[in-house]
């Protein structure tokens, strides 16, 4: 006989899995704490309230709110097999529901981790889970350019980079660069240790203590900073909130809510079963502390691994050589340059991009106007930004009239203000 | 600190007709799903021209230009800063066009991602993310009397160059080079269909003489910033005497430019950079 001891954890959003009770159970509990009434050693510590040896074995006591039985073994691993499944069709509901939220061009690496605690808590799912999806988030922008980066090989490398955040202190950050290098995805580690960080799953002192040991990549440094600037002393006192991490979802002992333990994650987290209330998670972002937020959510190396040679596919055989330089010139004191170039596009990628423009409106190129369907008349094509060229500082000085003044900005403000002469 | 009034007046009676763009008609551009498009499943042509920019440029890492505003305090009903990673033009016959800049990181918004990160400065100034468009023409066939070309102006001397359309020709230009598309004309019948790039091009060298540095949004820093930057400005520029200048020329070394130095010494257009004696 096999027991399975279960918690239960509250949900806000309708689940696919819910025709089985054993599988919506199992999976509430996060991980199934799959034991024998011979041998526990399947336990989960986290289950453990505490161990009492006795002359032939140890008694664990567990923590469990419901006890379901199977028959044998291979009836316990379908059940597990389906618990999977379920879990992964949860983050894929998440994954969509992240999607849609993150649709601004500025959604910061700190918004997709807030965005991916709420919607795996919405989803039922555990904080690892937000992790992991955000993880898959951030990696993927090694997709934009580079084909070779499929899902699952995405999906591959985000779970290896959390089994390495659960080594103990330095070394999970040693080992998750190193996998970025191997993998040539160097260029993401800023946004994947930010992911770790700000989910908690990577903790603060731990981050701090590396880059005290460690000559860290300069592109790392807008972390350090944020890391520096808010990591604080482990608790003394057995708080067991990832010593001082402010992780996202976590409420501090000052009162200030930054969502936390939400993000705790892997065989390393405290037991929360019943995991963050629904209040705590509505609350995330609206109470998310302003002074907590990394200042430097953004970096251009978000897409920059597409760009690299070495993770760019090239199909077709080119050498800078090819290239033509008609025009090489610099206008005006600023020194703008400006060069025209031969040889960089062929015919034959002139045509696939044009393609990619024309869709398959083959008649287009003898319209007098481009096809509706994939084209509109809305550009205004130096309108937007204003000749910011002649207007330099005075943009920064408009703002902050703009804000001590209380004035709404408009771009008229702004050419107005900036052209005080000074 | 102004007061209201006076601001208020400055700004109405300062404020030059048409400038930005009352009353224009709009031109044809791609949709913004398609251009979104782009940018997240590039198709493999754009793949392939991004790899050859690349390896074109190996001192810099190259990638899309961000959301430059994100992050700045944004006033309601202000428009967004940001626009696509691609714009693609079809100008026609009848269309009006304005002289713009892309992008100028001297001017970006007080707040900013961006700024907390590399501070103001003069794009080009070295170490600092350099902001470039690539220009492609795409169309099979192209003649000049078609016009259609895109014209490069320094608006200090009035002067500047044009670049006719030709199939495949490529234009790279920094972002704050002030340029507009002209017209096609009535005989071209057709449209003048380019694709542009918003790149940033980030050097992988990161000494920066000269450094800005973070700053807030606040007056104070904008004032700091002024003078900080006219440093920059000066070591770039005027202050440091020819003789002193390293082997190679200063361009060489303290700024970042598209301008390879195989590629010959840049025609100079407008304002010369530096003075230099006619004696």
């Amino acid at each position: 006989m096999w027991a399975v001891t279960l918690s239960i954890m509250a949900t806000k959003r309708p689940r696919p899995a819910d025709r089985s009770e054993a599988v919506d159970a199992i999976r509430r509990a996060g991980t199934a704490h799959v034991m024998t009434n011979i041998h526990s050693r399947e336990m989960c510590d986290r289950a453990i309230i505490s161990v009492v040896p006795t002359a032939d074995s140890d008694v664990a006591i567990v923590r469990s709110s419901q006890v379901i039985t199977v028959e044998d073994e291979g009836q316990l691993n379908s059940l597990l097999e389906q618990c999977a499944t379920d879990a992964d069709n949860r983050m894929t509901i998440a994954a969509r529901a992240i999607e849609g939220k993150l649709t601004r061009p500025d959604a910061s690496i700190y918004d997709l981790v807030v965005s991916c605690v709420e919607e795996a808590h919405a989803c039922d799912l555990q904080p690892r889970h937000a992790t992991r999806l955000a993880l898959e988030a951030a990696l993927s922008q090694a997709s934009l350019h580079d084909p070779n980066a499929t899902a699952a090989t995405i999906k591959a490398t985000a779970a290896s980079i959390q089994n390495c955040s659960h080594l103990d202190g330095q070394g999970a950050i040693t080992n998750i660069l190193e996998l970025l290098e191997r993998e040539q995805l160097e260029g993401l580690a800023l946004n994947v240790l930010s992911v770790l960080a700000f989910s908690g799953a990577l903790q603060l002192e731990h981050l701090v203590a590396w880059r005290t040991n460690h000559m860290p990549d300069p592109n790392l440094a807008p972390l350090f900073a944020w890391v520096e600037a808010h990591a604080t002393p482990p608790a003394a006192d057995g708080d067991d909130c990832s010593g001082g991490t402010p992780s996202i979802g976590s409420k501090t002992a000052d009162g200030v809510s930054t969502l936390h333990a939400a993000v705790s994650q892997g065989p390393a987290a405290d037991d929360v079963p019943e995991g963050p209330t629904a209040d705590d998670v509505s609350e995330g972002p609206a109470a998310d502390d302003p002074a907590r937020r990394p200042s430097l959510p953004w970096q251009p190396a978000a897409t920059l691994s597409g760009y690299s040679p070495s993770s760019a596919v090239e199909q077709r055989a080119w050498e800078p050589s090819f290239v033509s330089p008609v025009l090489v010139a610099e206008i005006g004191s600023g020194r703008h340059g400006v060069v025209v170039l031969d040889g960089l596009v062929d015919d034959a990628l002139r045509a696939e991009l044009l393609g990619e423009l024309l869709g398959d409106a083959s008649t287009a190129l003898l319209s007098v106007t481009p096809p509706s369907s994939r084209w509109e008349r809305t550009t205004i094509d130096g309108v937007e930004p204003l000749i910011w060229t002649h207007l330099g500082l005075m943009g920064l000085i408009g703002d902050s009239l703009g804000t001590h003044l209380g004035l709404p900005r408009t771009r008229h403000d702004c050419y107005a203000i900036f052209r005080i002469p000074y | 600190m102004i007061a209201m009034p006076s601001f208020e007046f400055l700004t109405d009676s300062l404020r030059p007709p048409g400038i930005a763009g009352e009353g224009l008609p709009r031109t044809w551009g791609l949709k913004p799903s398609l251009l979104e498009a782009l940018e997240q499943r590039p198709p493999a042509c754009v793949v392939e021209v991004q790899a050859r920019l690349a390896k074109l440029f190996p001192e810099f890492d190259i990638g899309h230009l961000p959301d430059v505003a994100a992050g700045a305090p944004r006033a309601a009903g202000s428009a967004s800063y940001h626009a696509t990673s691609f714009v693609a033009n079809a100008p026609v016959w009848g269309d009006a066009f304005q002289w713009h800049v892309d992008a100028d990181p001297a001017s970006f918004p007080g707040g900013s991602h961006w700024l907390s990160t590399y501070g103001l400065y003069e794009n080009g100034t070295r170490g600092k993310p350099l902001l470039v468009s690539l220009l492609v023409y795409l169309d099979q066939e192209w003649w000049p009397e078609w016009d259609a070309e895109t014209l490069f102006c320094d608006a200090d001397t009035g002067v500047g160059l044009l670049v006719q359309p030709q199939p495949a020709r490529c234009v790279l230009m920094h972002q704050d080079v002030l340029h507009r598309i002209s017209t096609p004309s009535l005989s071209a019948h057709r449209p003048r269909y380019s694709l542009v790039w918003k790149l940033v091009f980030v050097p992988r060298t990161t000494s920066a003489p000269g450094e800005v540095g973070n700053l807030g949004a606040d007056l104070g820093a904008a004032s700091l910033a002024m003078e900080r930057l006219g440093d920059v400005l000066r070591v770039a520029q005027h202050d440091v005497p020819l003789a002193s200048k390293p082997a190679g020329g200063l361009d060489a070394v303290d700024r970042e430019t598209i301008c390879r130095p195989e590629w010959g010494e840049p025609v100079r257009i407008g304002r010369p950079a530096r003075t230099r004696s006619v004696k």
